[in-house]
């Protein structure tokens, strides 16, 4: 059986790259969604991930592109609202199949952000 | 643990302190270890069917501030003293390594810290879904030990 393609973005940071060590060791076909090539995604690229260069819209839905799951873990940086909408638009179009994405601090249950809205 | 690799990186002015502006030492702060924290995304993402849950808080420990002190200082063999200093001090002392989103954004959870007002939890979802206890503190910084020390100067 063919396992899915799974997208590890920030895979060059403390969580990606340990993602992408842990799901390449059970059989994963891995694209490592990073910033640029540089020695962090040569090493990712040794270990058997595919290697995906992706700092704008047209370059995250090329990323995103014959992908089924994803890891989505977004810098803290100026640009992360951005970041996040063009992943999202990327994933709607690829039909990604389950996503996991990374918070911190607002992500508890109890906060109204993970409640669902309520009707009327 | 990002909040206390934040401990050897750039809280070490003088040897022996530790310089944050996390406020009074009884100040809790929730912990997970990034290694836990990735073996459950990595989980999740290999077994997206089990357990059913769309938002999963990792909390792995609750400790005070004197707490971390205390552990940190037997994982490293001495005594280690917390110093309490402003955001500012502390934005100060690290501008030059973070970038300023992410400095704005630890300044407001260290004041979300200080404030109190959440009743943090450890949660047993890292074990719930790798199976494995998570990294203990202690753990994390013995692990940890020489880096740290190599970060005082």
């Amino acid at each position: 059986m063919i396992k899915p393609r799974i997208i590890v973005t920030g895979a060059t940071g403390k969580t990606g790259s340990v993602v992408v060590a842990e799901l390449l060791r059970a059989g994963y076909p891995i694209r490592a969604q990073v910033h640029r090539d540089d020695g962090r995604s040569a090493r990712l690229k040794a270990q058997g991930a595919e290697i995906a260069v992706a700092t704008d819209v047209e370059r995250v839905t090329d990323a995103l592109r014959d992908v089924q799951r994803a890891y989505f873990c977004p810098p803290f940086d100026p640009y992360m609202i951005q970041g996040a909408v063009a992943f999202a638009i990327a994933a709607k179009e690829s039909r990604l199949e389950h996503i996991v994405g990374l918070t911190q601090w607002l992500a508890v249950p109890h906060t109204p952000h993970s409640q669902p809205a309520k009707a009327g | 643990m990002k909040t206390c690799a934040l401990l050897s990186a750039g809280a070490w002015p003088r040897k022996n302190t530790v310089f944050l502006p996390w406020g009074e030492d009884t100040t809790i702060v929730p912990l997970a270890g990034a290694q836990d924290v990735s073996r459950v995304a990595a989980t999740l993402l290999a077994n997206p069917g089990a357990p059913p849950q769309s938002v999963y808080a990792l909390v792995s420990e609750t400790p005070t501030v004197r707490e971390m002190t205390e552990t940190l200082g037997r994982a490293v063999g001495r005594p280690i003293r917390y110093v309490a200093i402003t955001d500012e001090q502390w934005t100060n002392a690290v501008k030059e390594r973070i970038n300023p989103h992410a400095l704005d954004h630890l300044t407001h959870l260290w004041q979300y810290f200080r404030q109190g007002e959440e009743r943090f939890q450890a949660t047993d979802a890292i074990l719930i879904v790798t199976g494995r206890d998570p990294q203990t503190l202690e753990e994390f910084f013995k692990a940890n030990a020489r880096a740290i020390d190599a970060g005082q100067s």
